[in-house]
């Protein structure tokens, strides 16, 4: 099993490209996918998508008990991996979580043995306005992340090149992708995410 | 083995005046691990409310060391919580699978305009309305279920006192100002307004920050308890930056904690999430006149280093050490909690945040362990 870990802050386009990889992954029927959603906001809408495109989703909630999350996580993981035993396993953070953070607590306590890599959508329309009032937050997100997709970029216009000059300062040599997934993902960037080591 | 020599009130008040105790105060968010200790469905724990409260005293009975009961499920008890709790809630056995664990689901309950809405009514007249919406229930049902909650809390006081125990709190007084907009708003929307009218934030904040203030007063005086619960969550540094926390945040806490210590209130200062970067602003904090509560995202540790003698710490045992760790390694993190605050540096054992509900029995039993292996001064 391969898990693979979105995070990014809400509304950064985590759920279209997760959507997209999914189909793409299972499209030649030799591979199966399993979700694990973990949502903060309003009921399930991520999870109802997901699930519409004919993936296992497992839904795992945030709120008041956000501070147990990343445990129920690993534990969620760990179901996953007994019963289902996909080849891949894509996890959905919320929007406020760190991918690197819970990365870590899953490589450690995880007994699959799965690889897990990060990925961090940053959305090129809202980083600069994200990064003036949630510094701490998204910068945390793109630290330690495997690969960044810099999302968005049909309507960034040209400050997307701004965003990526400031995610790199950031991330160093990790690789950063631009996508637009409200349209259709390019193969490669689907290669990328794929073979990513 | 030794006695304790002090009741659990006097043990609990020492250690907040970082005066020496007997042993170290045992003091876990225990909530809905009780039923599944007690073999129940979460469903019945969080429905029934008999059925609640005999399940807590079964961890007790158990664990009679647990010495504080820091009580919080008279607010999210199913009935009142669908009514009246801090926003919309999902509950096993009716939205959830039977043994699901509550959520609360968080969307624009308060919209943009509704900021004028609470200028003119006042924030106690505006959550109303906010628990209204939130919870689609009209301002009776509102009303009467808040009623109810405030008889729960007197029971859950009066059965956590026959135990003997101390309440960790007397009542939660929700959360800091800011929190209270994030929540209400929904994060998403709360950044904006951040960034777009903060100055109608900067002139609103202090309203709520006064409500929350006259509100601490009125239940100590009416419960006879001086210690509150106030939450804060998302003006930690793992969110947003020193110079909106210096503007957002850390003044109303301040003044709330004063104003507070003014009139011999402590308020138990619930922190998640990480607030290590924080960590020097509680020293602008009257010494001795609050608690910080961790939940095992903070270093515990920098806190002591920093905070040693100027405040009480709770916390932190995180909640992976309970779910997903060896008993062995909850028992070297206790170890390690329990041997680096020393006697008369204010420091309570417990769970980071609450105790979570699919915690491993035998880590259980070892963190209650803890204190007699580690916490125990005379």
């Amino acid at each position: 099993m391969h898990i693979l870990l979105f995070g990014g802050f809400l509304g950064s386009g985590k759920t279209s490209v997760i959507l997209q990889l999914a189909k793409r992954i299972t499209a030649s029927g030799q591979e199966t996918v399993a979700i694990i959603e973990n949502e903060i906001g309003e009921d399930g809408i991520d999870d109802i998508l997901l699930s519409a495109g004919g993936f296992t989703v497992k839904p795992l909630f945030g709120g008041c008990v956000c501070c147990q999350i990343t445990s129920d996580l690993v534990s969620a993981v760990d179901e996953i991996s007994r019963t289902l035993n996909p080849d891949w396993l894509i996890i959905e953070m919320t929007g406020l979580a760190v991918p690197g953070n819970v990365a870590k607590l899953i490589r450690r306590y995880d007994a699959s043995g799965a690889k897990c890599k990060t990925i961090t959508i940053v959305d090129a329309g809202r980083w600069a306005e994200l990064k003036e009032v949630l510094e701490p937050l998204v910068v945390s997100q793109v630290q330690e992340s495997n690969l960044i997709i810099v999302n968005k970029a049909d309507i960034a216009g040209p400050d997307i090149e701004t965003t990526i000059a400031d995610v790199r300062t950031i991330v160093g040599q990790v690789t950063i992708l631009t996508a637009s997934a409200a349209g259709q993902l390019p193969p490669e960037l689907f290669e990328e995410v794929i073979n990513l080591e | 083995m030794a006695r304790d020599t002090m009741t659990a009130e006097e043990r609990i008040v020492a250690t907040i005046n970082l005066e020496p105790v007997d042993r170290v105060v045992c003091a876990p968010i225990i909530e809905q691990y009780a039923g599944q200790f007690a073999g129940i469905t979460n469903k019945e724990y969080m429905w029934d409310w008999e059925k609640a409260m005999q399940a807590t005293e079964k961890v007790w009975e158990a664990y009679p060391v647990w010495d504080s009961n820091a009580y919080m499920i008279h607010g999210r008890y199913a009935p009142v919580g669908q009514k009246c709790g801090p926003g919309r809630l999902r509950m096993p056995g009716t939205e959830l699978e039977d043994n699901a664990q509550y959520q609360i689901i968080e969307y624009e309950a308060m919209t943009r305009d509704d900021y004028a809405l609470l200028k003119e009514k006042g924030f106690m007249e505006y959550r109303l309305t906010f628990l209204e919406r939130a919870h689609q229930v009209s301002r009776e049902e509102v009303t009467a279920a808040q009623k109810e909650m405030a008889r729960l809390r007197q029971d859950e006081i009066d059965r956590t006192l026959r135990r003997g125990q101390s309440l960790t709190w007397g009542a939660i007084m929700g959360v800091v100002p800011f929190d209270n907009f994030s929540m209400m708003r929904s994060i998403d929307k709360f950044y904006k307004d951040m960034f777009q009218i903060g100055d109608l934030l900067d002139e609103l904040l202090p309203i709520v920050n006064n409500a929350t203030i006259a509100g601490c007063e009125a239940v100590t005086k009416m419960l006879g308890n001086n210690r509150v619960f106030v939450g804060a969550v998302r003006g930690a540094g793992q969110f947003i930056s020193k110079k909106h926390f210096d503007r957002f945040v850390g003044p109303f806490m301040k003044i709330l904690v004063e104003k507070l210590a003014e009139k011999n209130i402590v308020p138990i200062l619930h922190c998640d999430a990480d607030w290590t970067k924080n960590l020097e602003f509680f020293l602008e904090l009257p010494k001795g006149k609050f608690v910080l509560e961790l939940d095992g995202a903070t270093d515990i540790f920098k806190a002591y280093e920093i905070l040693k003698g100027h405040c009480s710490i709770k916390g932190d045992v995180p909640a992976a050490l309970f779910t997903v760790a060896s008993a062995s390694e909850l028992d070297e993190y206790a170890k390690k909690l329990l041997s680096t605050f020393k006697n008369g540096e204010g420091f309570m054992y417990s769970s980071g945040c609450n105790l979570p509900m699919n915690a491993k029995h035998e880590n259980v039993k070892v963190f209650f362990d803890a204190v007699e292996k580690y916490g125990r001064y005379n």
